[in-house]
Formats: C-alpha cells, structure tokens, sequence
C-alpha cells in the first residue's frame, strides 16, 4: 500500500519535472555493496562537473537528461558506468576491487572514506563488544584502541569504567570522553550524577543501561581534525556509539544466548586463619607489655576458624545469563532494526546483582525522493543491588572479608546473624543482607527523531531532536530486627531524573568539480540542555516490619534535594576538500556558549585544520606493488573542556536553619565572572599504510595535547570573608605516541591466522600552576615540569636487623627511626609509561580461536589496602594479611615486617614507599573458542547461520602487584570491590 | 515563479525560522541555591539572611565550640582528660602552630561572618529590600552592625594583644594605646583584596562605631530563647568591650544601664542550677544560641567535648575536664559546685549537661555586675555601687559568702575571682587573664603539658594569623612575633 502510494507520489513528481524542465529528470536510487548501502560514493555525469555523493544509506540523487551517462565511483570498488534510459531509478551494486581496500569510518554529524580522514580514529567492531558478559561495554574497549585506556574500577555489576583517551589533561574539567549515541550527546558517568547524595553514584554508570547487543561499532576519536567540531566538549575526545540499522533486503532474525559463571579474577592477599591469628594477637600484646597470661586470656584458643571471603563472595556460583532477539530487514524506501535483550548477572560479592531488560527500535523512511526521515528509540530497565562500597566500612562485604577475626562467627546456632562483631558496634555486611533490603530501578529511555531535505541542487537541511532521560529509584530499608538500626526500623526513599537533550540543524553541500575537485561543506546549529533533579527522604519509626513504604513511617529524619542543568548554544562550520581524492583538507571552526561560565566568557571558538595525502594514490607509486595504501596525515587544532560542577563560576547564599527558621548566609566560594574555557592545543601527525597484498597494515602516530587554563581553586585571604575561588590557572602537556599494528600470517583455504596489537607511550607533564596548588598535596607533589600524579613518600629503609623497628631514610640519606624524620622524595607516578594490547584470531574450516589481552607498564600503585592489613599491629583487633606471618621476633630475624606491637605507635604503616608497588601488568581480557555452523547444519532447517561459543573473561592476570592492578586510574588502591573473572558459554543463531 | 522556487523558498525560509527559534537559555537560575545578588530581595529573604549571621555564631568555628573551650583549655580551669583523643592538645600545649586548623577556621569563620553582615548591608543600604517598613529595615541593619562589631571584637582579642599592651618585645608598635597591629578591617561588600592589619586603636573604633550604630537601629523587645541582638543586649557586648579597652567609666555605666532593664534579671539561687538545665532563661540570658533535636553540631556540640553521656541522651567526648584549680574554688554551699559530676571516677564540668542540644550562652546579665565591680575597683562610678554589684553575684551563688568590703585593687581582684567562678568555661578565662597583664599558673597539670606558668606578657597568648592568611594577601607579609 505504502509502496504504491510512493510509487504514485513518485509518478506524479517525475511529472511535473519532466514538464518543468524539458528533458532534464531527477534520477535515484541506491549504491550498494555486498553487505548493503554504501556511503560517499562518486555519482558523476560523464564529460561533466555535474555530481554527487551517496549519503549514509547509500542514496543519491541527481538531476541528468536520457543518454547521460553517470560514472559511481569508490574507492576500493570497481567503477561502474550506467546509461540514463526511461527509467528514473538506477540502484548498482559495486563489486570490490581487491587491489585497493577501504572502509568507511563514523565521524561527527557524518560519516567519510578512511581514506579521506585527517585525524586519528579507531574503530571497534560489534564482534568485539557483543559477547561482553557485563552490563557495562566500556569494559570490553580497554586494549581495543590506541591512545585508549578503560579502567574498571569496582567489579560491581553496572559499575563506572573509567575511561581515558591519551591521558588526564584536567584536574577540576571533565576528565572523561564525551559519548555520542546516534549523534545524539548521552549522559555518561562523567557527565550525570546517577545516584548522587551518597548512594554510591560510582556503582550506577549510565553506559551500562545499554545493550552491547545492538551496539554496531564503536568509534573513537582521538585528535583535532575529529573532536573540534564538538568543540566545548571535544578535549577528552569522544566516543561514538552507531547502533545497529536495519538494511534492504529481506527480513533477518538473530537470536543469542549466553551464560556465564565468574569468580574474583584477582585475590587480593590470603589472610591469617583462627591459629595463627590468635598467635601474632599474643604476640603483639606480650611486646606491647600486657603479661603473657593476660595476652593469652585475651586471645584464647578458638574453635572457630571462620573464612569471612566464604560468606562475603560467590566464586564460581554467580551467574550471569544474557539473552538477545533483533529482527530487521527493508525495502528501497524503509528500513528497520528492532531488538529485545534481557541480562541478568549476579555480582561476585553477595548482595550485588543486576537484571536488565532493553528493547529498541531504528526505522528509517525515504519519505520522498528528496526527503528522508529516521527515527531510533531504546528503553532499558536496569534494577540493581549493590553490595556496600568499601568506603561503608564494615557494613561492606568488600572490606569486611579481609578484617573480621576469623575467631568470630557470621551466625548464631539458631541461624540468625551473630549481633556481635569485636572490630565494629556498627552494622555488618551479614546482618545487612540477613535483615535489610536495597535496590534500585533505572528506567532509560534514548531516542531521536530526524529529517532531511535536499532543498536545492547539491544542498541538504537536515534536522535531528534527541533526547537521553533516566529515571532513577532507589528504596533502601532497614529492618527493626537488626540491632544496628534505629529501635523502629529505618528507610531510605530516592528519587531522580536526569536528562541530556540536543537539537541539531545542518545544512551540507557536496560538489564535485571536472571530476578532480571533491567539495563538502557542513553548516550547523544545535542546543543542548542537561540536567539532574533529585530527591530523597529518610524516615524512621515504623509500626510493623511489614510496612516499608516512608509514608508510613512515623518520624521524618532527613530530606534532601538538589537540581541542575547546564546549556549549550553552538554554532559551527566544516568543510572538506580533496583533489582527485589523493590531497584532503578538513577545516572546523564551532562557537560554544555554555551556561557554565560567567557573563563575561560564556564564548569560546574552537577549529582545526587537517590533512591528508594518499601517497599510493600517486603516479610514481604504481611499480612498488608491493605497497598497497600508504597515507600521510596530520591535524592541529584547539578544543575545550567544561569544569564538571555546573555553577562553579557563581557566588551563591547557602541555606540552613536558625532558631528553627530559615537562614541563609554566602558561601565561602567567591564569584568568578571571569572564569572561562580549559582548552587544549592539539597536534597529530600519523602515518598509515598496508603493505605485502595487504598482509602487513599498521599506523604510527604522535600526538601532543597542551592543555591550558586549567580551573583550580585558588585560595583566599579569609580576611576577604572568602576562602577560595576557581581561577583558570593551570597547564599540561600530554604527548605521546600510538603504533598498531595488524598482520595476516596465513590466509589460505581452511586456514586463516592474523595477530596484532597496539601500544601507546604516553607522558604527562605540569607546565604550569597556581602557586597555591604548587607543593606536596597528600601522597602526591605537585611541581612543573613533573607528572601530575607524582608520588612524595618518605622512603622505607627496612626493618633493623637488631631491634625490629621500622626504619625509613632522612634528608642526609641516614637510617632514622623516626617516622617524621624521614624525608619526602619523589617516588615515581602513576601514568604507565606504555599500555596497549595484543590479539590473535585463528580459524580452521568452520572453528575459530580469537584471543586479546591488554596490558599496562611502569606505573606505580600506592597500595593502601596494605597499610590496613600489614599494620604491625597498629590497627590491633583486625585480621591482617599472612604477609605479616614474617615479622621480626629476635635479634637477628630478616624480616620483611617489624615487630608486632598492639596498638604499634611507630607509624611503621604510615605512609612510605613500603606501600609503593609496580602497577604493570599483562590481563587476559578475553579468549574464546567458537564453531560457525556449516552449511551441512543449517540446509534443511530455517537456520541461516550459527554458531556455539565458549568464552572466558579475564581468566589470568600477571603482576607483581598485590591487588588488582586495574582498579586504580589516579594511582591508590583501597580494598575495591573485585573485578569478576568469567567463563561463557553462548550461542548465536540467525534465520 | 515556478513551482520548484516555491517549494524551495519557502523550505528555506522556514528551515531558517526553525534555526532562528532553536536558542536557549545560557543564565541558568540555580534552584539549591541563590545567586549572590538575588540572594536579598524582600523582608523574607532578609531575615533569613540575618538568621544567617546567627546559624555562622553557631559553628563549631565559632560560638558553637572553639571560641568557648579554647580560652578554658589554654588557661587554668581545663585538664585534657586522661582518655582525650587529641583534641584540644595543642592549645593545652601552648603547641599552637599557624597552619592548626583551628586557626585557619576561626579565622575564616569570623570573616565570613563579617562578609555576611556587609552584603546585607549592602542591599539594605541600596533599597534592594522591597516591602519592609522603616522599622524593618532598621532592625536588619541593626543585626548586621551588630555582628560585623562582635566578630571584629573577638578577632582583635584573638589575634593582637589587648589594647594597653605596652611590651614591644611582643607587639610591635604597643604603646598603651593600641597603637600596635589588629586584624584587618573587613567594612565594606567586596571590598577590595589584600587589606592590610588595622592597629588595635583603629579596630577598636571601628566596633564601637557599629555597636553603636546597631544599638540605635535594635528594637528593644527580647527574642525567643535571646537568640538575637536586642539593644540591651549590644550595650552588654559594648559594655564588655569598653571593659577589655580599659575605658572603665563607659563600661561602669554601660553595663549599669544594661542591669536596669526590666526585662532581665539575674536568676535566683533556687533556679539557679535548673538554669544550667541546657538553657539559660531569657531573663538571665542576653544573647544565647539555641540547639535543636534537628540543629546542633553533633559530636562536635559544646557539652560533648565535656561530657561521655549528654542528659539529652547524645554521647559525648568527654575530652575535657575542670582542673581542681577551678573546682576549689567553690565552696560546699555555692550552689555552682553542682555542675561537677562524678562519672566512673572522673569529675567532668555538666555546665552544659546536654551532649547535643545545650544552647550556648555568650552575654548574661550576670556579667554586667561583674563589669561594674571591676571598673569601680578601677576607680569608675562608685566603689559601693561597684561592691553591691560584686555581692549580687556571690551571694546569689553562695549564701554564705560574706559581703564585700574591698576597694581598689583589692575590690578588682575579687572581681575577677568571682568573674573566673562564675562566667567559668564560658569563653572568657585567657582574654580575662591576658587583659590584665597576669600570668597562667597551673598547679593541676597532666600530661602531656609540661607548662605550668607561661608569664605575662608571652607570645603564645594570642593565636598566630593563619598561614593561610599570609601566603594569600599581598599586604600581609609577617605574623605575630614568636609565630
């Protein structure tokens, strides 16, 4: 009906132009190749400048007169050439050229030939990213990239992974790339505060509301020439997430299914057991001077040997299944992509779990044969239980597991929670889960809606409205029956939005001129807004346990809320050149206004220039047949980075009470009119090439990233009833390099074998600072010309051989015993000096092998988990780690520990490099075995296709250090909640 | 025009309206707080304000905690207790450094304060506050002078040697006429940075000036609990710092004015220890700041720096305990030996029984009486006048105290005697002492204080600028001598 109804519109249009415009006709239609529409492709009348390009979908159109002849050109492909008869549409499908290769690559507001890019962009595929076993596909892009690091801090499931592109370049700004779904800008966990107000926001990513599953690639953008048109937000580059489209054709089904059972992939450190524990007890009481007796009377012998970790962690029983449905297909004038995916993945730590359900839906329509609308759509539902932070103390399995007494016991005989714990009067993590209930609900919604309009010759006006909006409930209760709780049983009740909406308007020209000259210009507009409204209440005094609703409780103890937004007004420019595809040019100019800065510099200008040059593309080239592509390319240009607090630049009243009135006084923040951009001059220059039949490809880049204006809080006199402000005043250089490299070892019949790997050298330096931000801040030194996060302990000389304390060395590089005579000393940072990854994909007949693993280099860790559980006795009543086994006792012992002394007053656990380890390390991320179903499988049944898989996720780690060496991006390490190991069984079937 | 033209001017013209309306707000209003300069609009949002100078008295930064232990612990009538977690140590050391938080925090409390106070003058003075009558306006005024007098005060007694200091070795420039640096003056709404040390003279003018000027613009009626500045209760403060210049005449007569208003009286022996039941009456109370269930400091609360387990039901510290220097003062009828409490074999002060929620008291009636005795010892109104007014406090306390007979230097002494026993852990002990030029004697030490006497006039009975202070303004490039 529908397609009838076209193809009258069609008829009636084609009418009216042939009368119009004599012979003079509009032709259409689609270019595509073996796997559907192809974008950017040449459309040019013969012996004519007369041309266009195809759009994303493949389409074009063009006006020409009957017996024209139109030439499609694309790189990569075989040229075709058509002869304009009766017919108004002319669809082709281009074959591959083997001799020349080229993709497509996903950029802002569009998408060009890797040929024609001047910048520095990875691009990871959905294999890579579909078979993730957690919520949260950040984790799987660490080791995918160049330039890119991906920390998973907590193993929690829907966790924040912390995501780096070539470094920190700002301490009080965003530090995290800017994420784009669709080109439509999302929250992200830099961006939003899901969960703000103590709720353990770190544990509620927002990317982890999305489906890996419909993810169709992941594209990162790294330099000048691909961020600066997001100009305000472009400095920690960006990543752009393309869901997956439906393509013309008939309708496809796929069907995945997967389940996984994982384990801490790390532990940290045995602890003592009931015996020893009882032993060292004594010991540290006798050398602190209690009587022998009397130590022994404290610490008595104990039938008890309890391994809190049994009762805190699920090894090998959390289980994580996860299940996906899409069906998409299309005709000439629609397509669809539709999906349903559910996941549940119980969290390694008891208490912890998530359970998602996602369904979403792409269409796009050719409304006309000038016009064209889309329109994308996903709604998730995430609820989650957490397991308490490590920063919850006691009432954290996390924390809780490596400093219970093993002397103490979870249970009464009866079955309930002992109410007695000797290190805390506080809740515990058994009683916790035993009596109480937490959770939360995220319901997500992304969709966008949008139009375009070719309004004249070579012109498109396109216009795009997107909207990202999170729902967020959080209920929390604690039962009257915990002795912890408040005698009438307490709850929690949150509530909170969080939006992120953009409205953009293009208008694009594309020519082409004597077939050498290509021409592409790109004029835009857009708003965007975001925000956070939030509220919560907390009550007491229930009647019954059965109620837990905060309305019917008797006794209102606390209620908090806050909201916040922040817009954005820009205005920008791109234009694209090349000649003869062989010389690119790309120059961006965008105007940002932000409402996160003063009257006096809400306007910032950003822009880059960049290049290309297709070597191989020249005359001179044509006899090194054994050069496939070789492409020069280099970028400059300037972004900037907005501060993460949305009024920092205000001077505002605070509010409170008085006298049971309200009260309301300024704060001690002072205005700041004139605070302004952080921004950042960037400069890349690479190198790509395929060698060898294109056996052997490969990039090399240099990048410098200078980032200027850096906001830091400046202190004030008090006298100025101020004691601080935020003032731009700080620079850093990060600058570096990237290699990958890809290589195809075999590649015969049965046999197909290719390894690779990338590696990015990277160094972080301070250029400048506020003087008040100069000097030691915490176990850090803050100086010009050294890495941000340089460490500044004192340095551990050991523990003396005859007396059994600690030592450390002092400003002459003596022994000392005391503590505050040791010396602070630059001890090394925090950056790797490299990281990167590596990958092997092998397949015979119909098996394949596909294993990557990442890796890491010359950072250090300040272990502060250790200075906890190796504290010689200063944290007397805590089990410890069995490290401290190898204390000195006797005159004479070498020993790695001191003495052990209840209640050690010689700050031997102290801050020292005894707590500085080497962070380097090698993980395997991810190795899986799988079998594609054969031809014989699938014949008879209505299978198109299929395959089995056995996978396993971060099955080994190699490192010195003692902890897991990926949970910490600024250095520190504090009993984290771990990062899961995972082994998946899946399976993918499509019809 | 032909029918494509059309088609396309006018997509054109409406993708430009389109564009044209796509625009947005970029001067956001915050809705969890206002911005500066909307911060003081009408008569509302203007008492908040000036509540909002009184809620700043209550930090712990200020009258909440440090402002009335530390002139206790660093003087004779407080031990730190032998199961203190650190607080208060240094003080009771004399071990103060200028980067001790403290410092840095009374410091910048009082100026916030201060700044508070100019920016609701600011807009009062620029009609900024619609709807409010003459009365009105003058009331808010009032407060504001008020407390920009008070905290200026409690600086300059801080931070400088008193205003008759003559020993140079320890103030530059003393002459006996405060001649010697204060603090800086903080007058005006965004004063300009990087003001300089006014002399103690030029601070001392300036808080007479605005107690003054508040005391014309105060009603008279007492607020609930005395929570606020009332006229008498700016003439008490103005009486007290009459008293701490040494100009006793005006502090003999200011605070005699004061004793007449009928609306105040002290509290009589019978009430006398229910009066230190968590809450000074308003009769006895000049200006108190009340606690709530739902408002008070917690931990960091007044009473529970003195006691383990507050009569409100809150745990407490108990860091603190009354030396027997002070305790031995009391004979077994005065009726104030009742705030000593024997706890599993620890005496601890219950002056502020409630571990939370007890209010804290700053000016009571008590101490005008106090004030007219020693100015007539120091030869201001009259001797008798003086002695009675010296009676009215030891008798009321002890009914078997005899009457006063002193005069002179004999009658000041007695003063102050009665003054230490009865304003006792009230924030006045060390100005007390240092004002007069006398010396710290302690015969009730414990460890880890090794300081039994510290002899007028020495450094360390004032506090150091903040280094913080130093490093940030440019007109201040020295501290305290000895810091």
């Amino acid at each position: 009906m529908k397609t009838k109804f076209n193809g009258f519109l069609t008829l009636l249009l084609a009418l009216v132009v042939q009368i119009s415009f004599a012979q003079e006709k509009t032709i259409s239609g689609t270019v595509s190749d073996a796997s559907g529409g192809l974008p950017g492709v040449s459309v040019v009348i013969k012996e004519t400048q007369k041309g266009t390009e195809t759009d994303f979908d493949g389409k074009y159109t063009i006006k020409a007169k009957s017996g024209d002849v139109l030439v499609f050109r694309y790189l990569g492909y075989k040229t075709v050439e058509k002869t304009i008869g009766t017919t108004n549409t002319i669809s082709v499908t281009l074959e591959e050229d083997a001799s020349v290769l080229d993709e497509v690559v996903v950029t802002s507001y569009g998408s060009t030939a890797k040929r024609a890019t001047t910048g520095s962009i990875t691009t990871v595929k959905s294999e890579d990213i579909e078979n993730v076993p957690t919520a949260n596909f950040a984790e799987a892009l660490q080791g995918k990239s160049t330039g890119l690091q991906s920390i998973s801090s907590s193993g929690q499931p829907g966790s924040n992974s912390s995501v780096r592109i070539r470094g920190t370049a700002s301490v009080n700004g965003n530090t995290e790339p800017l994420y784009i779904i669709d080109g439509i800008p999302v929250s992200s966990n830099s961006a939003s505060d899901l969960g703000a107000g103590g709720l353990d926001a770190g544990n509620r990513d927002p990317l982890s509301n999305i489906s890996s599953a419909d993810i169709e690639s992941v594209t990162i953008l790294k330099d000048a020439s691909s961020t600066s048109i997001y100009g305000a937000r472009g400095a920690n580059g960006i990543i752009l997430i393309t869901t997956k489209k439906g393509k013309q054709g008939k309708a496809k089904f796929s069907l995945s299914s997967q389940v996984g059972v994982s384990a801490r992939a790390v532990e940290l450190f045995e602890v003592l057991n009931a015996s020893e524990y009882i032993e060292l007890q004594r010991e540290s009481q006798i050398n602190a001077g209690i009587e022998p007796a009397v130590a022994v009377l404290n610490y008595p012998d104990s039938d008890d040997d309890t391994d809190w970790s049994e009762y805190a962690y699920r090894d090998w029983d959390a289980v994580t299944k996860n299940t996906n449905f899409s069906a998409s297909g299309g005709n000439e004038n629609v397509n669809y992509y539709l999906s349903l995916g559910h996941l549940s993945q119980e969290g390694i730590a008891v208490g912890s779990g998530l359970e998602r359900l996602s369904s979403s839906l792409n269409l796009q329509a050719n409304t006309s044969e000038n016009s064209r609308v889309g329109m994308s759509f996903s709604y998730s539902k995430t609820e989650q239980q957490t397991a308490l932070a490590e920063s919850a103390y006691f009432a954290s399995p996390i924390l809780a597991t490596y400093l219970f007494p093993p002397t103490d016991t979870p249970y009464l005989s009866d079955g309930t929670p002992n109410p007695v714990a000797s290190v805390t009067s506080g809740t515990t993590f058994i009683k916790d889960n035993y009596y109480d209930t937490e959770g939360s609900v995220t319901d997500r919604l992304i969709g966008s809606v949008d139009i375009a309009v070719d309004i004249w010759n070579d012109f498109t006006l396109k216009s795009k409205f997107g909207l990202d909006k999170s729902f967020f409930n959080y209920k929390q209760y604690g039962s009257s029956l915990n002795d912890s709780n408040p005698s009438g049983g307490t709850a929690d009740r949150a509530y909170q939005e969080v939006y992120n909406w953009t409205w953009t308007n293009t208008l694009t020209w594309s020519k082409t001129l004597n077939e050498d000259h290509n021409l592409n210009v790109l004029l835009g507009q857009e708003i965007n807004k975001e925000g956070s409204d939030y509220f919560e209440v907390v009550v007491e005094d229930f009647p019954n346990g059965i109620l837990q609703n905060v309305g019917s409780a008797a006794t209102v103890t606390g209620h908090a809320s806050s909201t916040g937004d922040s817009s954005l007004k820009s205005y920008f420019l791109n234009g694209n050149y090349n000649f003869q595809q062989k010389y690119y040019l790309n120059a961006t100019i965008r105007r940002d206004a932000s409402s996160r800065f003063g009257p006096d510099n809400k306007w910032g200008t950003f822009w880059s220039v960049g290049g290309n040059w297709n070597v191989s593309s020249e005359d001179f080239m044509k006899d090194l047949t054994w050069i496939n592509s070789l492409k020069i390319k280099s970028s400059y240009g300037k972004q900037g980075n907005l501060p993460s607090n949305r009024y920092l630049w205000q001077g505002i009243f605070l509010n409170d009470t008085y006298n049971e009135s309200p009260a309301s006084y300024p704060s001690s923040t002072a205005a700041n009119p004139e605070l302004k951009w952080e921004s950042q001059n960037s400069f890349n220059v690479g190198l790509e090439f395929s060698l060898f039949n294109n056996k052997l490809s490969g990039e090399v880049t240099y990048f410098s990233r200078e980032t200027s204006d850096l906001l830091f809080p400046q202190t004030l006199e008090g006298s100025s009833g101020y004691t601080l402000r935020y003032v731009n005043a700080g620079g850093f250089t990060n600058k570096g390099a990237e290699i990958e490299l890809n290589y195809d070892v075999l590649n015969i019949k049965d046999f197909n074998w290719s390894i690779g790997g990338n590696i990015t050298f990277l160094k972080n330096k301070v250029n400048t600072l506020d003087e008040g931000t100069l000097g030691a801040d915490g176990l850090y030194i803050r100086e010009i010309g050294e890495t941000w996060n340089t460490f500044y302990l004192r340095e551990w000389a050991g523990v003396d051989v005859a007396t059994g304390q600690a030592m450390w060395y002092d400003a002459n590089g003596n022994i000392t015993f005391n503590y505050t005579e040791g010396e602070r000393v630059k001890s090394g940072n925090a950056d790797p000096k490299f990281y990167g990854g590596v990958y092997t994909n092998f397949s015979y007949k119909n098996w394949e092998l596909v294993a990557n693993a990442s890796y890491q280099y010359g950072n250090k860790i300040y272990n502060d988990t250790s200075r906890i559980t190796n504290s010689d006795g200063a944290f007397a009543g805590f089990n410890q780690s069995r490290d401290q086994l190898d204390r000195w006792q006797k005159p004479g012992d070498i020993s790695a520990n001191p003495q052990r002394i209840s209640g050690n007053s010689s700050n031997s656990n102290q801050a020292s490099t005894r707590w500085l380890e080497d962070g380097s390390f090698v993980r395997l991320k991810n190795v899986s075995i799988g079998y594609n179903f054969s031809e014989a499988i699938t014949k008879n049944t209505f299978l198109n296709g299929g395959k089995i898989y056995l996978q396993g996720t971060n099955l080994l780690t190699i490192t010195d250090f003692n902890g897991d060496p990926e949970q910490s991006i600024n250095g520190t390490h504090w009993f984290s909640y771990p990062n899961p190991k995972t082994i998946s069984l899946g399976i993918n079937l499509s019809f | 025009m032909k029918l494509k033209n059309i088609i396309y001017t006018s997509l054109l013209s409406f993708g430009l309206v389109f564009t044209a309306c796509n625009d947005i707000e970029l001067n956001p209003a915050q809705e969890d707080a206002v911005d500066i300069d909307n911060g003081i609009k009408d008569l509302n949002s203007a008492t908040a304000a000036v509540n909002g100078m009184y809620d700043l008295l209550s930090r712990v930064d200020y009258y909440g905690r440090e402002m009335m232990v530390i002139p206790e612990v660093a003087s004779d009538n407080i031990l730190v207790s032998p199961t203190n977690s650190g607080r208060f140590v240094s003080n009771y050391n004399y071990s103060i450094i200028s980067t001790n938080g403290d410092v840095e925090g009374v410091w910048n409390n009082l100026y916030k304060n201060i700044n508070a106070a100019n920016t609701i003058l600011n807009f009062a003075d620029n009609g900024a506050i619609s709807g409010a009558t003459d009365a009105e306006l003058d009331e808010i005024r009032g407060h504001a002078y008020a407390i920009r007098g008070m905290a200026h005060f409690d600086l300059v007694r801080t931070f400088a040697f008193p205003y008759s200091t003559t020993d140079a070795s320890v103030a530059s420039g003393a002459d006996g006429n405060g001649g010697h640096l204060g603090v800086p003056l903080l007058n005006n709404y965004e004063q300009e940075r990087y003001t300089s040390r006014a002399t103690v003279a030029e601070v001392y003018a300036q808080v007479i000036a605005d107690l003054t000027t508040a005391e014309s613009l105060l009603p008279t009626t007492v607020y609930s609990y005395s929570s606020k500045f009332n006229v008498t209760a700016v003439k008490a403060l103005l009486a007290r710092v009459y008293l701490y210049k040494e100009d006793y005449t005006n502090a003999f007569n200011t605070a005699k004015e004061v004793t007449q208003d009928s609306q105040y009286s002290l509290t009589s022996n019978a009430s006398y220890s229910s009066d230190w039941n968590g809450s000074v009456s308003s009769t006895e109370a000049l200006l108190q700041l009340p606690a709530f269930s739902n408002d008070h400091n917690g931990f960091d609360s007044l009473g529970s720096i003195y006691v383990k387990d507050g009569d409100d039901g809150n745990g407490g510290y108990g860091d603190l305990i009354p030396t027997s220097d002070i305790k031995d003062l009391y004979s077994s009828t005065d009726v104030r030996a009742d705030w000593f409490r024997e706890v599993d074999g620890i005496e601890y002060n219950f002056k502020f029984p409630f571990g939370w929620t007890n209010d804290v008291p700053l000016i009571r009636i008590s101490e005008m009486y106090l004030i007219m005795a020693e100015a007539a010892g120091n030869g201001a109104g009259s001797i008798s006048e003086g002695q009675s007014a010296l009676d009215a406090i030891k008798q009321r306390a002890d009914v078997n105290a005899s009457a006063t007979t002193a005069t002179g230097a004999t009658l000041v002494q007695a003063a102050l005697l009665e003054r230490r026993k009865e304003l006792a852990f009230e924030g006045h002990r060390l100005y007390d002492i240092v004002r007069n030029k006398e010396s710290v004697i302690r015969t009730d030490l414990a460890s880890p204080s090794t300081i039994a006497t510290i002899s007028y006039p020495d450094y360390r009975m004032i506090w150091p600028l903040p280094q913080s202070e130093i490093d940030a303004n440019n007109s201040i490039n020295e501290n305290n001598t000895g810091y």
